[in-house]
């Protein structure tokens, strides 16, 4: 009878280890992230209606430029910005019984991208597997300020999927800003994650070149005059 | 001469600024209005412009119109499910973000989704960006995709799809910047029209007075 119940205790133990592995990738305890910022953000929201939910888990971390492609956890991917930049990289994972999970999307602060570029993806070779978005975005396309980075997965996540590898580069280091996980049923959820801000000295030196260039032109005015 | 040219720039500066002050909100497109929509018992007329927004500066309006079947009128593109009503919507984005994605909630039947553009004799409906994916989730959601965004002052192309069943008020999702907004009201296929009991009664008690008189014409001409 004893030996039964911790065969059982014993199973239940492991199947929790195990369902515990699942949800929890690699991002969260990646030693090459910056240590500040890897963690998980929990997403809950509903439809208009409030007739059906939508529940999912994002992992990120951050990568100082150059450890992106580091990472043994990722099995050392391919650093689209050839270790130049940070990278941000996040995993979508499916939770409850409702929704399927279509889209992530994460806002940025006009400037903390170039507006030219193109570095954003998925890595579908890391050790972790999972869903591949069937795109990966900059938005608005084109060259123009980017205001957000979006990954449409059609069709919908659904089970207990988790996405591949999702990342994109910024010469900037890290905030927390608004970001939604879409799914069906019109559903969409709300939270926070890790996106880059220009930094301040960048602004401060703008600002100077500008203050400076105003300051220069009476007096070129004048010597032109004389 | 240096002043004139110093006041012509301050002016050039000073309406920078105020252009889009100036060019004002975006006006409801054709659909929002368009005659030749479909009318239901309660004469309550579908067509409409529906505003949503959230703090994130997601902003803008969808225009809507549904038609009875054998109504859509002269737009390219689309052509409907035979025997069916169509549900046609435009997407106008106000605000300084991009939108990426529209879904309306589907809780009855719906098929063939497409986009239109053209004018029907009541205005344009176009826009510059075509939806990049779109499908029908069965009893879930039809999805309109713009991988690049649909920008500040633009407008979707027109989006559609066909069901057999007339509509109801329901709503849908815009993402992004990020974020979300919901859009409340817009049409969706309703149920399948099912006669009232009341309907029933009046036809059988319409029947059996029809029985009655005709057994009495007959049994008075037999007589």
């Amino acid at each position: 009878m004893a030996s039964s119940l911790g065969r059982i205790l014993g199973a239940a133990l492991v199947s929790m280890s195990l369902s515990t592995v699942a949800i929890a990738g690699p991002l969260t305890t990646d030693a090459a992230a910056l240590p500040s910022w890897k963690g998980s953000t929990p997403f809950s929201g509903t439809n208009a209606g409030l007739t059906h939910t939508v529940d999912a888990i994002v992992d990120f971390a951050v990568y100082a430029p150059g450890n992106f492609s580091l990472s043994a956890a990722l099995g050392n991917p391919t650093d689209i910005s050839g270790g130049t930049q940070y990278i941000y990289a996040y995993e979508v994972f499916r939770q409850g019984l409702d929704a399927d999970i279509s889209s992530l999307s994460i806002s940025l602060v006009p400037g903390a991208v170039p507006d030219n570029t193109t570095l954003v993806g998925h890595d579908p070779t890391t050790p972790e597997g999972g869903v591949a978005p069937i795109s990966s975005n900059f938005v608005p396309g084109g060259i123009a300020p980017k205001l957000n980075v979006r990954w449409n997965f059609i069709p919908a996540m659904a089970g207990s999927n988790h996405s591949d590898i999702l990342f994109f580069a910024s010469p900037f280091g890290p905030q927390m800003l608004q970001a939604t996980v879409g799914g069906t049923f019109t559903t969409a959820a709300m939270a926070s994650l890790p996106t880059p801000i220009p930094e301040p000295g960048t602004w401060v030196l703008m600002a100077a070149g500008l203050c400076s260039l105003f300051a220069l032109r009476p007096r070129r005015r004048r010597q032109i005059e004389n | 001469m240096i002043r004139t040219r110093t006041s012509l720039l301050l002016v050039c500066a000073l309406a920078i600024p105020a252009a889009p002050a100036l060019a004002g909100p975006l006006p409801v497109g054709p659909l929002a209005t368009a005659p030749g929509v479909y009318v239901d018992g309660f004469a309550n007329v579908w067509h409409g412009s529906t505003p949503y927004s959230n703090p994130f500066g997601l902003s803008g309006f969808v225009d809507w119109a549904v038609w009875a079947p054998g109504t859509f009128p002269g737009f390219s593109g689309y052509s409907p499910t035979a025997g069916e009503y169509v549900y046609t919507y435009q997407a106008a984005v106000e605000g300084s973000v991009a939108l990426t994605s529209l879904f309306i909630t589907l809780d009855n039947a719906a098929d063939n989704i497409g986009e239109f553009t053209g004018d029907a004799g009541f205005g344009l409906v176009d826009g510059p960006t075509p939806a990049d994916f779109m499908q029908i989730l069965p009893l879930n959601e039809a999805e309109w995709y713009w991988f690049g965004g649909i920008v500040e002052d633009d407008r979707s192309k027109g989006l559609v799809f066909s069901s057999p069943n007339p509509p109801m008020l329901s709503d849908g999702t815009l993402i992004d910047h990020g974020s979300f907004a919901f859009v409340i009201p817009v049409p969706s296929p309703g149920g399948p029209i099912i006669p009232e009991p009341s309907t029933f009664v009046l036809a059988a008690c319409g029947a059996a007075l029809f029985v009655v008189r005709w057994l009495r014409v007959r049994h008075s001409g037999v007589c």
